[in-house]
């Protein structure tokens, strides 16, 4: 156990070069922005990064709750009694009461009155309004929040410490990447400043390539996709080399925590995949431009073509987002089990598995497209990325088997995501199902199911290993109390909003509508309703976590006995991450033979060991 | 599905599903046993259903289990125990396997019935444009019926106390016979969904798509159709007339008025719907007679009002020969202007309106329709007596108001 010594290295003198932690200000404040504007440190590009996704997060996130108010109430004409400038009762010749036709249901309109005074009062209106908060959400949520979320940020933070090393392999090309997708998320905003898009996130053709057609605004969204996707191929190329090249000495492709297996994985997609969304979104923008005649019938184009190109990157992407919840999952559950992974190498296998087979299944976004024998390829191969993914939840709820487990914040986020990810993956199974498919597709039933997964899954999760690496991030604990009170409070929140879709779209209600028939109306109001509760648990977290910056107590270097390295770097770490190139000599989850850095053996009795053992 | 229906449909849901796997249906599905595919996929997603609370159940308790069974005690550590164990793994890859292969084969099966229509099929077309349905029978005929749905309705497509933005189409269609329809659309794409029926179909600019459905009337299931005044509607043999009415949905997402790209589907006996199409079939009908038709059942009246009062386009009262002010200036609204904005709407526009009135093609309103609907207009101006007599002798004198 000559390892502990790594951390313990330069307390006892060492090499003896005392460094202030990444956070310690390098002189006055604009010193200090010049700083981290400039920096190629990866835990400040991480925490940047961090940043950038928070508040993207809140921005899609009020562009939710405003689409789940405007369905509160269906959108409908009714009959009022006229009143005049005084508003006194209108009266005709005959002394009647004079009607007007009013519509009512449409919160939106109601706050954001049109420019335009021929627009007030239409129906119209109100639906423009909609679609562009459900545009808004769903783009800024799929490719400024979820895609970036934890690679980008936790994944900058943590790859480079877990490896030993002390940075990626290219620290400027990071630093740029984090540029390109700060401008990729100014183009998106600023189309939201001049108008907003109504196309939805998909950009369908030939609706987008016509809508608003003297408005640059789609232009500008689908722009900034493009932008953002050389943010995630230049991240994604970091990675791989880092992983490939950086490993600390000692440290072989199997002894990898499972979180550099998971982003690895993702890494490999993104550089092959986003270069064929890069390709599509720029036809998307000649086409609309110059008229060329790819997507657009009426220009001898194809529409499908389109869905088949944007889903060839958008179905691999869903693995982008998921794959990295898988590595935060694998890494919280062992540690605050403290029990060794139950199948390692079925777990990195799978988390390849699901990166190779992702990129097989894009034709099941078009079951209802054409009627065609190969949907049946594409149902069965679907079908087929379900195995890998099971495997890894049994996995997980084998490692838990005679275990430690204290139910801290991040474990009890990892419990929720287990739960919620189960209910994600299951209801994905009658959508693969060809027959059922065409009832359910494009219904509230999607938008549950890619909830539970996308939210369920890859939200919960950053949540988790937010809390998880916060104290190494920050160097200060949060109140776990406080932190479990909002971590239950998102979770019934969640289910509220979400497992109430799953009935809407069974009984028939489709997506992307801005009124329905009033039947739906009970299940709409106990969504909407549930949407709050969430937006109550975030900002219990967003308080917890300001509370824990201003006045949490110190955190210790490895407060929950984990043995990847970066627990054996200081809290927050140094700004070169370790004082010597740490030396591998445990795997990542041995906790039944090794006492996790910066614990006595006293503090963390080891299990006697049978005989047969390993 | 609604409950406006489900007055109808208490004898549907005595006949409701059977089998082990029918238990909890009506969580799901508001509405039963529509035909045969509708019963088929129901049936799958509910075995697929409790497939999956199987499942759920069997790892949640193990994980609940295990949480409060090995939750943390000071100073006692975790137990050794095996973290690979070949065996199990093996076994818990392979038999998902069977249930994952399972629910593919059966829903590949369901599919290919919902794909394949019989040979014996009644043909129909219909073509989808923002945002409005139009069926064309086999006698060329198109449904002029429509009715507005609010979410008050009390008598689904009866009397509505509340009505929604605009009418909406309604098709009659025979019952227990298959109907076969190809689909075009003229603009974006659309999806061509009848939750009832558990089908949906993407509607293409580019390529014909196809959508078959077969829908049981029994006149157990119906209720009798009634006219606006709330009385039976009768047949020529003096038969009440039995109907269902099944929703369709736009499921593709298509711009403003997505949600409000309604129709509806009224099944009605074989007889009746012969009679409903042979009555707006336009051989043997005067032009004013053509033009209202065409005005009803090519989506028309969706936008454009006849009696005056505000539309989202402008009204054909007194449109006839009138001055309109459009962005090319004013313009006088004879025949050939009315023919350009009907065929090209997009090259003049009247002033404070939106430039949303979709092109139709002279496949939709041939040359006999356009005189039927310029004849229909002239009707309905005032100032249509004060021109030389129409190029069609046939159109009857303009009706002054």
């Amino acid at each position: 156990m000559t390892t502990l010594d790594n951390s313990r290295a330069h307390e006892l003198g060492g090499h003896g070069h005392h460094e202030g932690s990444y956070l310690t200000p390098k002189g006055g404040f604009w010193t200090t922005v010049w700083d981290w504007a400039t920096t190629v440190d990866h835990k400040k590009i991480g925490v940047m990064y961090l940043g950038a996704v928070l508040f993207m997060f809140f921005l899609g996130g009020l562009a939710a709750l405003a689409v789940r108010t405007e369905l509160l109430d269906p959108v409908r004409t009714i009959q009022v009694a006229a009143t005049d400038a005084a508003g006194k009762p209108l009266l005709d010749a005959e002394g009647k009461q004079v009607m007007k036709t009013e519509i009512v249901g449409q919160t939106l309109a109601r706050w954001i009155p049109p420019k335009d005074e021929a627009k007030l009062g239409t129906v119209d209106y109100g639906n423009q309004l909609y679609n562009r908060a459900f545009t808004l959400h769903g783009a800024i949520m799929v490719f400024m929040v979820i895609i970036p979320s934890i690679p980008a940020s936790l994944g900058n933070f943590f790859i480079p410490l877990m490896l030993g090393a002390k940075d990626v392999a290219f620290p400027r090309l990071n630093l740029l990447s984090w540029y390109i997708y700060v401008t990729g998320s100014i183009f998106a905003v600023c189309s939201i400043l001049i108008g907003g898009v109504d196309t939805g996130w998909t950009f369908y053709t030939p609706y987008s390539t016509t809508t608003d057609a003297e408005h640059a605004n789609v232009v500008l969204m689908v722009l900034g996709a493009f932008i953002l996707g050389f943010s995630s191929i230049l991240t994604g190329l970091n990675f791989i080399v880092t992983v490939h090249k950086l490993r600390a000495p000692g440290m072989g492709w199997f002894d990898m925590p499972l979180f550099i297996w998971a982003m690895y994985s993702t890494s490999i997609i993104q550089v092959l995949a986003t270069p064929v969304i890069g390709i599509t979104l720029l036809l998307l923008v000649f086409e609309r431009m110059f008229r060329i005649g790819i997507f657009d019938p009426s220009l001898g184009g194809d529409p499908v073509l389109y869905q088949h190109f944007f889903w060839f990157y958008s179905h691999p992407v869903v693995y982008v987002m998921i794959l990295p919840a898988f590595g935060v999952i694998s890494e919280i559950i062992p540690v605050h089990s403290h029990k060794k992974i139950f199948g390692y190498r079925a777990i990195a296998f799978a988390s390849l598995g699901v990166a190779l087979v992702s990129f097989l299944v894009w034709g099941h976004h078009m079951f209802a497209s054409s009627g065609e024998l190969g949907a049946t390829v594409f149902s069965a191969l679907t079908f087929l990325v379900a195995i890998p993914t099971a495997v890894k939840v049994f996995n997980w709820i084998a490692t838990l088997y005679k275990g430690s487990i204290a139910l801290t914040t991040p474990m009890l986020y990892a419990l929720m995501f287990l739960f919620l990810f189960s209910i994600g993956g299951l209801t994905g199974l009658p959508l693969g199902a060809l027959a059922t498919d065409l009832h359910l597709h494009d219904s509230y039933f999607v938008v549950a199911h890619f909830h539970y997964v996308m939210m369920g899954g890859t939200i919960i999760t950053f949540v988790a290993g937010l809390h998880h690496w916060w104290p190494k991030m920050f160097g200060k604990m949060y109140n776990q109390f406080w932190a479990n009170v909002g971590a239950w409070t998102v979770f019934v929140g969640f289910n509220l909003t979400f497992f109430t879709q799953f009935f809407l779209g069974t009984q028939g209600m489709p997506r992307r509508y801005a009124s329905y028939v009033s039947e739906y109306q009970t299940l709409h109001i106990w969504s909407t309703v549930g949407s709050y509760v969430l937006l109550l648990g975030f900002l219990i977290h967003l308080f917890v976590f300001i509370h824990s910056l201003v006045a949490g107590r110190k955190a210790p270097a490895n407060p929950w006995g984990g043995l990847t390295l970066e627990w054996e770097a200081e809290s927050p770490p140094i700004e070169h991450n370790f004082a010597h190139e740490p030396i591998v000599t445990h795997g990542p989850y041995d906790f039944e033979t090794t006492v996790p850095p910066h614990w006595n053996a006293k503090d963390y009795p080891l299990p006697h060991l049978p005989a047969n053992a390993h | 599905m609604l409950k406006t229906l489900t007055n109808n449909m208490t004898t549907t849901l005595a006949e409701g599903p059977t089998g082990w796997w029918s238990y909890g249906w009506r969580w799901f599905f508001q509405n039963f046993g529509v035909n045969h595919n509708a019963i088929e996929t129901d049936r799958l997603y509910m075995i697929i259903f409790w497939i999956c609370v199987g499942w759920f159940i069997f790892l949640m308790a193990i994980m609940m289990y295990c949480v409060v069974k090995y939750r943390r005690r000071p100073g006692v550590p975790a137990p050794y125990s095996p973290s690979h164990n070949t065996r199990l793994e093996l076994v818990w890859t392979i038999v998902p396997c069977f249930f994952l292969f399972y629910i593919f084969l059966e829903g590949f099966h369901v599919y290919i019935d919902k794909l394949v229509a019989p040979g014996d099929s009644l043909q129909m077309t219909l073509t989808a444009k923002k945002w409005d349905w139009t069926i064309t029978y086999p006698n060329g005929a198109a449904s002029p019926e429509r009715t507005l749905i609010g979410p008050d309705s009390t008598q689904f497509g009866g009397i509505n106390k509340s009505p929604a933005a605009r009418p909406v189409p309604i098709f009659y269609m025979p019952g227990d016979i298959p109907v076969h329809i190809n689909m075009i659309s003229q603009d974006v794409m659309h999806s061509f969904w009848v939750p009832d029926f558990r089908v949906k179909f993407d509607v293409f600019p580019n390529r014909y798509t196809t959508y078959w459905f077969q829908a049981k009337l029994k006149d157990a299931q119906a209720s009798n159709l009634k006219d606006s005044t709330g009385k039976d509607v009768v047949t020529a043999q003096g038969e009440k007339v039995p109907f269902i009415d099944h929703f369709i949905f736009c499921a593709e997402y298509c711009g403003d008025q997505h949600s409000e790209m309604l129709g509806i589907i009224r099944i009605v006996p074989m007889a009746y719907y012969l009679a409903k199409t042979e009555e707006w079939n336009i051989e043997g009908k005067s032009p004013e007679e053509i033009g209202k038709l065409v005005f009803q059942s090519q989506g028309c009246s969706a936008c454009h009002t006849v009696d005056g009062s505000k539309g989202a386009a402008p009204t054909w009262k007194d449109l006839y020969l009138s001055h309109q002010p459009t962005n090319q200036g004013s313009v006088l609204a004879d025949d050939n202007y009315i023919r350009e904005s009907i065929y090209t709407p997009q090259a003049k526009l009247v002033d404070g309106y939106p430039s949303n009135m979709p092109v139709y093609t002279s496949a939709q309103i041939d040359e006999r329709r356009m005189q039927g609907l310029i004849a229909y207009m002239k009707s309905l101006s005032k100032f249509a007596s004060s021109t030389p007599a129409p190029a069609d002798p046939a159109a009857p004198a303009p009706e002054k108001k």
